[in-house]
């Protein structure tokens, strides 16, 4: 069995979110989008799939950490 | 860009000697998302930047009081960047101004864009911003967008010579909100409604608001007063070519108070954004809809009057149609109905 590479790091584990929250990262590598290397957590643009423009169908902000309350009205697991 | 001295003083009360009371040789830095621009398009050239950035306490602070029967009294401070404005918690029973905050441009002009950088910025046509051109604004003898591409500039112009839009997403919501702003000057503090904060500029030592050259926004309070019993209602509904990194086409803001029972609205105001050279309140909207229940027809009914008076110029009579239905859908929104997306 090969050596694990420990320069790779291993993807992130991600905390359930809503399926409609949407990024271009998310749109070309899928749930490891957190990985690419273009990808800058805090300066990615969200968009929300059902409300299709940058805040939610509660009018909340969007982003991951908005995006994993299951509390919230618009709130869909992925 | 032109050399400059930077100065980055540690309180306002350090920063307004370095101030001067003519425009033009002195600028001041906030988030630097409109400034810089500026400075590498050569359309400002001030020989001295007084930088904002090292001030803290309430000028970098939301504050909230509660107010008995009432939405909060809250205060931002002109330094406050629009992330926060758009995550704030003590901002949620104002979701005009926080989605207004939560839509502008992208995540990075958000993170360094402020209040006061917002409201004190200078307009976005593209003939003020080519150095190579000298329009009104700059000493010249013409708005060359009355007879040139004009497809993004004002509706509303009243006859005044130059036909820029302001470009403030956050102006409609606060003015909606009857908010006011406190400013601070060698002279000493004063508050104005903001509405009264915006002007038309036609002359190179004029600017898109009437802050004096010393004069500092401190910051901007909302502090609604609602009749007994009602409860706030507020929207803010914009109209984009791009959702995203892209500036609204038109915007329309509205605050009213809604009766318990009856559902009538009260103290309606309306805020027309992007299609004049000022945020626009729009009293006559606001008078097909005060004292009725929002309905379509009603709020279709208000729409309509608020494009009374529009003069588009050559390209930009789409606006017209687009801003009635912007308004009919920020209406409708604030009373609760679903948003169009559903």
């Amino acid at each position: 069995m090969p050596e694990p590479n420990s320069a790779v790091a291993p993807l992130p584990v991600l905390a359930p979110r809503c399926m409609h929250l949407q990024s271009k990262a998310m749109a070309v590598h899928g749930e490891g989008f957190a990985a690419d290397p273009d990808y800058q957590d805090g300066l990615t643009d969200y968009w929300c799939v059902k409300s299709a423009r940058g805040i939610g169908p509660d009018l909340g902000p969007l982003g991951p950490e908005w995006c994993s309350d299951p509390n919230r009205s618009c709130y869909e697991e992925y | 860009m032109n050399n400059f001295t930077y100065y980055q003083p540690q309180s306002v009360a350090q920063a307004l000697p370095l101030l001067e009371n003519r425009w033009g040789r002195v600028e001041l830095l906030a988030g630097g998302t409109d400034l810089l621009d500026r400075l590498k398009e050569y359309v400002s050239t001030p020989e001295r930047i007084v930088s904002l950035t090292a001030i803290e306490g309430p000028f970098r602070e939301i504050s909230a009081i509660p107010q008995a029967g009432q939405p909060p009294k809250v205060t931002i401070g002109a330094g406050v960047r629009l992330v926060d404005i758009a995550e704030s918690k003590l901002l949620a029973p104002y979701p005009a101004l926080t989605t207004a905050a939560a839509q502008i441009a992208g995540p990075q002009i958000r993170n360094m864009g402020t209040l006061g950088g917002s409201l004190c910025q200078r307009n976005r046509c593209w003939y003020f911003r080519d150095t190579h051109i000298q329009c009104l604004l700059k000493g010249g003898r013409k708005c060359y967008a009355h007879e040139g591409e004009n497809q993004f500039h004002a509706i509303f112009t009243q006859g005044h010579p130059c036909v820029i839009v302001h470009p403030s997403t956050l102006a409609p919501p606060l003015i909606a909100l009857g908010a006011t702003a406190q400013i601070v000057s060698p002279r000493g503090n004063r508050e104005l409604p903001l509405e009264k904060m915006f002007q038309a500029p036609s002359k190179p030592d004029q600017r898109e608001h009437t802050l004096a050259p010393d004069e500092i926004l401190l910051s901007v309070t909302v502090a609604p007063n609602l009749p007994p019993g009602t409860r706030l209602a507020n929207a803010s509904y914009e109209v984009k070519q791009k959702v995203t990194s892209d500036w609204p086409l038109v915007q329309a803001a509205v605050a009213f108070a809604i009766e318990p029972g009856s559902q009538r609205a009260r103290n309606v105001r309306i805020v027309l954004g992007h299609v004049a050279p000022t945020p626009l309140l729009s009293p006559e909207a606001a008078q097909e809809l005060e004292g009725k229940v929002v309905t379509e027809a009603t709020a279709a009914t208000a729409a309509a009057a608020a494009i009374q008076g529009a003069r588009p110029l050559s390209q930009n009579g789409y606006k017209v149609p687009m801003l009635k239905a912007a308004v009919k859908r920020a209406i409708l929104l604030a009373a609760g109905f679903k948003p169009d997306w559903e």
